[in-house]
């Protein structure tokens, strides 16, 4: 039945239920009507039980009445008691109230109203007998009166009264027996009804729960169909995106193997998607050190877990090697765990060329530099050949400090030089490595290109002094140089050069070229103080300042770490 | 060229003797493998080709050699590591120090 409720279409599904609950809606009024009609024969039933016991009553009493009339004359006709005749009178009295109850009673079939009259003519019989025998022996004639009762006549009389109350009695029973019948069958009638009724609303109840259920089905299969569309369309932007973005897009899953590679990354590979899919790097790269190399990293990433950006050689063309800037992070699945790994990476072979072009060409410019510089040394050698050798040499080593910062600056694309380098610089030719004649302590500052040089040439001309008085003169003097960056108001740098276990200090006489350089040139180089002292006996020292926005270099250049192959 | 005679001037300083001067990759290469001197100092850079073969020429003569440079020292191929580079401009002294180096080596 209720597979049947679930082919029929929205429509027809609403009309079965309802018609089932009209339908037990209409049986159940049916059946009240009927227990209306019911309720009034079971009453009018009643009545006529009551009556026809009234009238059963009534013919035992009139009966009785008889009999008593009849027992009071024969006691008196056997004793001549006139007490026997109190009965006898008393039932003559109630006879004739008897039988007028009797006869108003209701006709209880056909023959009722014949037969009552027949009694009371019976009945006016027999009591005219009695009255005779009574009149006879009261008037002393005893035989005369037993002579009549042996007629038999009353003895007819009583016999015939019996057979018609009998019918009478007859003709109720089968009355009241017909009225029960008549009340049985409509109340059978009433339950099958009412049952019915009952089976039918419960029917009903359950079709139209069942098309409610299939509504809110059908209703929440359209939602889901909805939503599967929209994300249908966001699935397909996103496949077109990865399709159709210029930058390589891949993943690969905990083991290496490639779980997607858009179109412009398998080009790059070279090879048919089916080649590379569910295969490692190492199994489809024609270059199998770039293809470690990779791997390794990748590896190392999903490890950290890390999104990381970098650069790396994958692919060849024309003999080199192609650079790639790839931004690579960990695949995650719901629960945060990873289970792979995605990439995006982007052609910069180019522009590492050009890098590459650019750093030839500084490295060159800087060769080039220096050799003019070593030009100008062998013009001022044949200058001054003959000439004060010392101001020769004075000269000749400033040019050297300069070449060396040069050095330096070129090592960083004239974008700056760490001051710690600069120094060591310098240093370096007079005192061998750090550590052993000179110790620095400072923080990491990278200068600009112009404060490198000034301090370059500063660091040159102390240096030269202490090699010359001071503490490279001997074999045990030191130099401790400390710089560090105070905040105040204004950033500064700050930096100390300190000379110890020299010869005894003594101001020059003369304020040399080498003095003059330090003190007012580096300052102004540096756009800070410069304050030299010979006022400590231990050694030489020399104070600098400058503010740091002066000195320090631009941000550095972002150089990305590099992951090498070849 | 007037570096040459700079170089040239600082080793008659030293006490040394200029027995021949090359400026091309060819000529210098000859006299790398004819000559019978004691030292050498080579120019890396000459007139444009790199004077690597001379180099080989005087270390399978077992001639002590020192490498004068305006490029950086990393620059060097690997094969030559241990050659004392001196790095233009330098002064006599330094020279001095790095022929001692060269002669010490072999």
């Amino acid at each position: 039945m209720l597979l049947l409720l679930a082919d029929l279409d929205s429509r027809a599904a609403k009309f079965f239920p309802v018609a089932a609950i009209g339908l037990a809606a209409l049986a159940l009024v049916l059946s009240g009507l009927l227990s209306g009609i019911h309720l009034r024969e079971l009453k009018m039933a009643s009545t006529s039980t009551n009556d026809t016991r009234a009238a059963e009553l009534a013919t035992e009493t009139l009966l009785s009445t008889l009999q008593d009339a009849e027992t009071g004359q024969r006691g008196y006709l056997l004793t001549g008691d006139l007490t026997y005749l109190e009965p006898y009178d008393a039932a003559l009295r109630r006879f004739t109230t008897d039988f007028a109850r009797l006869k108003a009673m209701p006709a209880f079939g056909r023959d009722w109203t014949n037969r009552v009259e027949e009694i009371g003519r019976l009945a006016a019989d027999k009591l005219d007998e009695l009255g005779q025998t009574v009149v006879l022996r009261q008037s002393g004639q005893a035989e005369g009166a037993l002579a009549l009762v042996r007629t038999n006549r009353g003895e007819h009389s009583m016999d015939a009264i019996r057979v018609e109350v009998n019918a009478l009695e007859s003709g109720m029973e089968a009355s009241l027996a017909q009225i029960q019948s008549r009340t049985l069958s409509p109340a059978r009638w009433i339950e099958v009804i009412g049952l019915g009724a009952l089976a039918c609303a419960l029917l009903g109840w359950v079709a139209l729960f069942h098309h409610h259920a299939r509504l809110r089905v059908a209703a929440h299969l359209v939602r889901l169909k909805i939503a599967e569309q929209e994300r249908e369309q966001s699935n397909d932007l996103l496949r077109t995106i990865v399709e159709t973005a210029p930058g390589r897009i891949y993943a690969k899953d905990r083991n290496g193997r490639m779980l997607l590679a858009n179109p412009s990354a398998i080009d790059l590979i070279g090879k048919p998607w089916p080649d590379i899919k569910g295969r490692t790097y190492l199994e489809f790269l024609d270059n199998s050190i770039q293809a470690e190399a990779i791997t390794l990293n990748d590896r190392r990433l999903m490890e950290t877990g890390r999104p990381e950006e970098f650069e790396e050689s994958i692919g060849e063309l024309g003999g080199e090697a192609r650079v790639w800037f790839s931004t690579k992070a960990p695949l995650r699945d719901g629960k945060g765990s990873v289970i792979g790994l995605v990439g995006v990476s982007v052609e910069i072979t180019d522009r590492k060329r050009m890098e590459l072009r650019l750093r030839v060409m500084l490295n060159e410019l800087n060769h080039r530099v220096k050799n003019t510089l070593t030009t100008v040394q062998a013009i001022a050698a044949q200058t001054l050949c003959g000439a004060d050798n010392e101001a020769y040499l004075a000269y000749e080593r400033r040019l050297i400090a300069l070449a060396s910062a040069h050095d330096v600056l070129t090592c960083e694309s004239w974008e700056g030089a760490d001051f710690y380098d600069v120094v060591v610089g310098q240093l370096g030719p007079y005192a061998g490595p750090v550590g052993d004649r000179f110790k620095l302590s400072g923080p990491e500052v990278r200068l600009n290109s112009r404060a490198a040089l000034a301090l370059a040439m500063g660091l040159h001309e102390l240096a030269t002094n202490a090699l010359k008085y001071g503490a490279f003169s001997n074999s045990v003097g030191q130099v401790s140089i400390r710089w560090s960056v105070t905040s105040d108001d204004v950033s500064m740098l700050r930096m100390t050069w300190r000379e110890r276990y020299g010869p005894v200090v003594s101001p020059p006489s003369r304020r040399g070229f080498g003095t003059h350089l330090i003190e007012r040139i580096l300052a102004s180089d540096l756009g800070g103080v410069v304050h030299l002292r010979f006022d400590d006996p231990e050694g030489v020292i020399c104070h600098i300042e400058a503010p740091l926005a002066a000195v320090v270099a631009s941000a550095r250049s972002l150089t990305l770490p590099q992951v090498n192959a070849a | 060229m007037i570096i040459c005679i700079m170089i040239e001037s600082f080793l008659g300083k030293l006490g040394c003797e200029v027995v021949a001067v090359a400026a091309s990759l060819q000529d210098a290469l000859s006299k790398a493998r004819t000559l019978v001197i004691d030292a050498a100092v080579l120019d890396v850079n000459l007139g444009g080709e790199m004077s690597y073969p001379i180099a080989e020429a005087l270390e399978a003569r077992k001639i002590p050699f020192l490498f004068a440079t305006s490029y950086g020292a990393k620059e060097l191929p690997k094969t030559l590591v241990g050659v004392p580079v001196l790095s233009k401009p330098f002064g006599m002294q330094q020279l001095a120090v790095a022929l001692r180096l060269a002669m010490n080596n072999i």
